[in-house]
């Protein structure tokens, strides 16, 4: 197999470098095997900021997904940017931990997001009825549907690829260090597989 | 990155596929982020490291994993396009075994990827890379489950067409990939 082209690997740093700042480790160990999939998941994450989810409500699902995949790295990378996008300590602690935000409209948006996974889609008449009644539209099931296809991504690269967690990610967004891990899901090596 | 207009997304999926697919015409009435997901996805993995006929036999996989006949219709169409033999794809969209090892071998990584969720074992990640699917295939089979998520749930929730021109082929398909009587969930959360 042909190693990847030095131009698309570099276009992914460059995209990353854009968009967070830095190349976070996910992309580093994606960008060497495959720099069309890092670039995916840069381009695709940016988009879906502009979508019709108000921020915390994307980052809640995005928790969501994460911890039903038991990913240890998308845990606390999406602890930290949920905390800037207005979820609280107490909520990203309990999605973390399989447990509910406390209010109405995000636990609505966390429970769709594992109805969906545990359904594998397959909602009927009384699911999609009883979630439009708690405020949860087409648009908030399309869009879930497009943040579990970027979080399959992401967690399932994490698993096989161990991803250390960034460098610095503490001091970028000091409330990682009041935030109380117990129970969030582990890095690999300290998992039964 | 700007999210695109409808009328963006319906023309550049014009250019690209020569028609709106069912999946962009559903999802957009009430979004267009989907359709704009997927079609960088789409352009992207034009440059994976996967060929054509070894993506569309992943497709496959991923549509019947899902269970969803619109996917099953869409990549059986492609990868007889790209040049898969007909033959192969009936055993692809059966879940039987095909006689081309490389395939083969993709098409049963992406179905341990799905049972396990990427959790694999040491020794499940080195009999995979002694059958030749290194890291880079795996994590493009990883971008290809995400998108076939997307589009078989979304299907699951919304029941939209298959495209006229596909109406032939998806008749040929029969009683494959249908609703399961009493969809369960698999996995509970206290929530």
């Amino acid at each position: 197999m042909p190693a990847p082209s030095e131009t698309e690997y570099n276009r992914s740093v460059a995209m990353a470098e854009a968009y967070y700042g830095l190349v976070p480790e996910i992309i580093k160990v994606v960008n060497k095997e495959n720099p069309a999939v890092a670039q995916i998941y840069i381009a695709a994450m940016e988009l879906m900021e502009d979508g019709e989810l108000a921020d915390d409500e994307r980052e809640a699902v995005i928790l969501a997904i994460s911890r039903y995949n038991d990913c240890h790295y998308c845990a606390r990378t999406h602890a930290a940017l949920g905390y800037a996008a207005g979820l609280s300590k107490e909520d990203i602690e309990a999605i973390n931990r399989g447990h509910l935000p406390e209010s109405e409209r995000l636990k609505a948006v966390v429970q769709a997001t594992r109805l969906i996974l545990d359904k594998s889609g397959w909602l009927d008449e009384e699911d999609l009825s009883q979630l439009n009644d708690r405020g949860i539209t087409r648009m908030h099931l399309y869009e879930i549907n497009a943040l579990i296809s970027l979080k399959t991504l992401s967690n399932y690269i994490n698993h096989v690829a161990q991803t250390k967690i960034d460098e610095g990610l503490d001091q970028l967004f000091p409330i990682m260090a009041e935030i109380n891990q117990e129970g969030w899901a582990e890095a690999p090596d300290k998992t039964n597989v | 990155m700007e999210k695109p207009s409808i009328a963006e997304i319906r023309e550049e999926a014009q250019e690209k596929f020569g028609l709106m697919p069912g999946f962009f015409e559903e999802t957009g009435s009430y979004t267009t982020a989907p359709a704009a997901v997927y079609l960088i996805a789409d352009e992207a993995l034009l440059k994976g490291v996967l060929t054509r006929r070894e993506q569309q036999a992943v497709l496959i996989e991923l549509a019947r994993y899902h269970n969803s006949r619109y996917d099953a219709v869409v990549h059986a169409r492609m990868a007889l396009d790209a040049g898969v033999p007909a033959q192969t794809v009936g055993h692809l969209l059966d879940g039987e075994a095909v006689d081309d090892d490389r395939l083969q071998a993709l098409v049963e990584a992406t179905r341990l990827s799905c049972e396990r969720r990427a959790w694999f074992s040491p020794n499940e990640l080195k009999e995979l890379r002694q059958r030749g699917v290194q890291r880079g295939d795996l994590y493009e089979i990883f971008a290809f489950t995400g998108m076939k998520k997307m589009t078989a749930f979304t299907h699951h929730i919304s029941d939209f067409s298959v495209e006229a021109p596909l109406r032939p082929l998806d008749k040929r398909m029969g009683d494959r990939f249908q609703q399961p009587a009493d969809p369960k969930r698999q996995r509970l959360f206290m929530g």
